[in-house]
Parts: structure tokens; C-alpha cells; sequence
């Protein structure tokens, strides 16, 4: 393995016209890397002032929201890059449709590509959650019951991902973990095979 | 006259329409300006975002002390009176006046005064304080400071908050 020649593979050598223009990709893909960063970024300043207990989600959410210097901006543009990722994530898989590069060669990118778009979307409903107030207790409350209404394995899937069949702090603990931890962490080794791949499989499909 | 010649010169050098030009990357002098301009708004950008961090991972700390506050004469005060200006509290009792710096000494947040239960509840963390501003529960572990009154040469009351008193002490005019 060699990682000396990454940043020039990251980019290939002789590319077609027709593939660097914008309407090619509309950078759909590059714009929800770009928050993917700014969201790390964001996440963690955000972390030094969160603590996942009922108690310090309400002290810490609200002291980021008043009395910290900027913590209000920071909180924003976590919030804002958070929605537009998802927003950019859901265009580009429109953008991939629609080229028909779901098709071979391409389709276990695809793949790849769907599990970024359902992991982005884990990490975006977990941190609603992290706010922990009423709203998002309940929020919570309700994913609970949908995963226990899975055929067959719901009960044991409710047990694993969330700790029990009820929403408690050990299940906010859950949330916290995903959010920071696991989710961010599986999303950037997926976000590097998925370029690669990119390079690997060549060409982008037809050109809308 | 000097400086004005300079800035038309500037201008004329790095505004003049590209047509007239046969030849624009050929003028370094523009392209100098526009990539300093550039690296200019990067690096404040940069400095921007820095101070915002800094002062963010700093927390929270607790404002400086409030402005002296003129309450006009005191006859108006009835005892037992409450009155807030600014971020200073003037209370009155049958002994005199005393003026509390109503700034909590955990981070900065404004205590209300109840009337209710007479004593301080801080709306950010719950920290309670007697009518005198001693720390009675909460985070902020300490009292609030109380500012030394004076009467001004129109008769009217004024509290200095930079001058502090001691608990218990009471003015009378």
C-alpha cells in the first residue's frame, strides 16, 4: 500500500471535456464532502460544551445558545451544513439516477453511495436528538417504536441500537456515540472508498 | 495633492478597461493588486475566524461591572421598593438603600429580582441570592457585589458600581 501518491490519484491525468463541466456532476458530491468537513469542524467545538445527560444537554444547548461567545453561530452552522449535506447527498443521488450510473460498471459504488445516503441521515435525525427536549424525546420516542415494529428481529433491533425499549439517558448515550463516533467515523472510510471508486470504475455515465 | 495623484494613478492603473489593453496578463501591477487583494481577505478572513474561535473555546466569563446609575431623588423610593435600571437593582427598607450589581457571578447572566419569595433567581442556572446579593444555592458560589450610593448635586441618587460596599450597609440621605 502506498499513500505517498493519494493527493495525485485524487485527481486523474487526462480527463475529457465533456466531463469537467459543471453540468457533468454539478458538484453535488464535492459540495456535501465540503460540509461533511465543515460539519467535523463544527461538531467538534460543539462537543466541548455538550455533555449527553438530560441535565447537561438542557444546560449545555443552552448556554451554546446564549452565553458562550459565537456559540450560537457555531450551533447555526452546524445545524445549516447538517440539512444542506443531506439536501446535497439526496441531489446527487438524483444527479446519479438520472445519468444512470447506478448501472455496471458503477453499481457497487451505488452502493456504497446508498449507505453514505442512509448513514447521513442517521447522523442527521441523532443529532436532533442530542437536544433532548420534548420535541425530540418524542422524536426519539417514535423511531423507538417503528424499529420495534420490524418483522422478526425488531425487538432485538430496538435492544441493540437503542439500549432497551425505552428512550433513557442510556439510549441519549446511543445517540451521542453514533453522532460523534461511529456514524462520522464509518462516513469518512466510505467517503474515501466511494472516491476512489469513482476513479477506479472511470467515467461518470451519460451526461444529463 | 500627492496622495490623490497616487490613488487616481492606482486607479487608472488597475481599473482601465480590458479592451484598451491588448494584452492584460501582460500588467503585472493589476495582477499583483488583485492577488494581494485576494490574500488580504483570505488572511482577514482567517484572523475573523480565529478571534471567533478563541473567544469561543474561552466560555463564558462573567461582563464586566455595570454602569454608575443615576435613580433621580430618592423621596420617590417608598420602603420596601424594588427598582431595577440597567444591570442595577436599588432596593430600600426602614433602615435606608442599598443597590445590588445584578450580574451573576457564574457567567454574566442578569438575576431577577422576585418579589414573591424577596430574593434573586438568575433565569440562566437557577443560582438564588438574598435581597443583599449573598449567594444562598446554585452554580455561581459567591455573592453579587453591591454598589456604594451617593448623592450627586441636583439630590439625585446615584450608585457606583465600580466602588464596592459591604453587605448590611445601608445608605441614608
Amino acid at each position: 500500500m502506498r499513500f505517498d501518491k493519494f493527493l495525485e490519484h485524487i485527481h486523474p491525468s487526462k480527463i475529457s471535456e465533456d466531463r469537467i463541466r459543471i453540468s457533468s456532476t454539478f458538484c453535488l458530491g464535492g459540495a456535501a464532502f465540503f460540509l461533511f468537513i465543515a460539519l467535523g469542524v463544527t461538531g467538534l467545538l460543539l462537543a466541548i460544551y455538550y455533555l449527553p445527560s438530560a441535565a447537561g444537554a438542557k444546560v449545555g444547548i443552552h448556554d451554546l445558545t446564549y452565553v458562550i461567545p459565537f456559540g450560537w453561530l457555531i450551533r447555526a452552522l452546524h445545524f445549516w451544513a447538517g440539512q444542506l449535506m443531506l439536501v446535497a447527498i439526496l441531489l446527487h443521488t438524483l444527479r446519479v439516477v438520472a445519468a444512470r450510473a447506478y448501472l455496471p460498471p458503477r453499481q457497487g459504488n451505488w452502493l456504497i453511495g446508498v449507505a453514505l445516503l442512509l448513514i447521513a441521515g442517521g447522523l442527521d435525525f441523532s443529532g436532533y436528538v442530542l437536544r433532548w427536549d420534548s420535541q425530540t424525546f418524542w422524536a426519539a420516542q417514535v423511531m423507538s417504536q417503528l424499529l420495534e415494529r420490524v418483522p422478526l428481529i425488531g425487538p432485538e433491533l430496538q435492544q441493540t441500537l437503542l439500549g432497551g425499549s425505552q428512550i433513557t439517558e442510556s439510549g441519549l448515550l446511543r445517540f451521542y456515540a453514533f453522532h460523534c463516533l461511529f456514524g462520522p467515523v464509518l462516513c469518512l472510510s466510505l467517503i474515501m472508498y466511494h472516491f476512489w471508486r469513482v476513479r477506479r470504475d472511470g467515467n461518470l455515465g451519460k451526461s444529463l | 495633492m500627492g496622495s490623490v495623484k497616487t490613488l487616481a494613478n492606482l486607479l487608472a492603473d488597475y481599473m482601465l478597461p480590458i479592451g484598451k489593453n491588448k494584452h492584460p496578463e501582460s500588467r503585472p501591477g493589476r495582477r499583483r493588486f488583485v492577488l494581494s487583494l485576494g490574500w488580504s481577505l483570505l488572511g482577514l478572513a482567517f484572523a475573523g475566524v480565529t478571534w471567533m474561535t478563541g473567544g469561543f473555546l474561552g466560555g463564558a466569563r462573567a461582563r464586566s461591572d455595570p454602569e454608575p446609575a443615576n435613580f433621580g431623588p430618592p423621596d420617590a423610593y417608598r420602603i420596601g421598593s424594588v427598582v431595577k435600571l440597567g444591570r442595577i437593582v436599588l432596593l430600600r427598607d426602614a433602615t435606608g438603600f442599598w443597590a445590588v450589581n445584578a450580574v451573576c457571578p457564574h457567567l454574566g447572566c442578569q438575576p431577577d429580582f422576585d418579589e414573591n419569595r424577596r430574593l434573586f433567581v438568575c433565569p440562566c442556572h437557577g443560582s438564588q441570592f438574598d435581597p443583599e446579593g449573598r449567594f444562598l444555592e446554585g452554580p455561581a458560589k459567591r455573592g453579587m457585589s453591591l454598589a456604594a450610593l451617593r448623592l450627586d448635586s441636583l439630590g439625585a441618587l446615584v450608585a457606583y458600581p465600580q466602588e464596592k460596599v459591604k453587605a448590611g450597609d445601608r445608605f441614608k440621605p
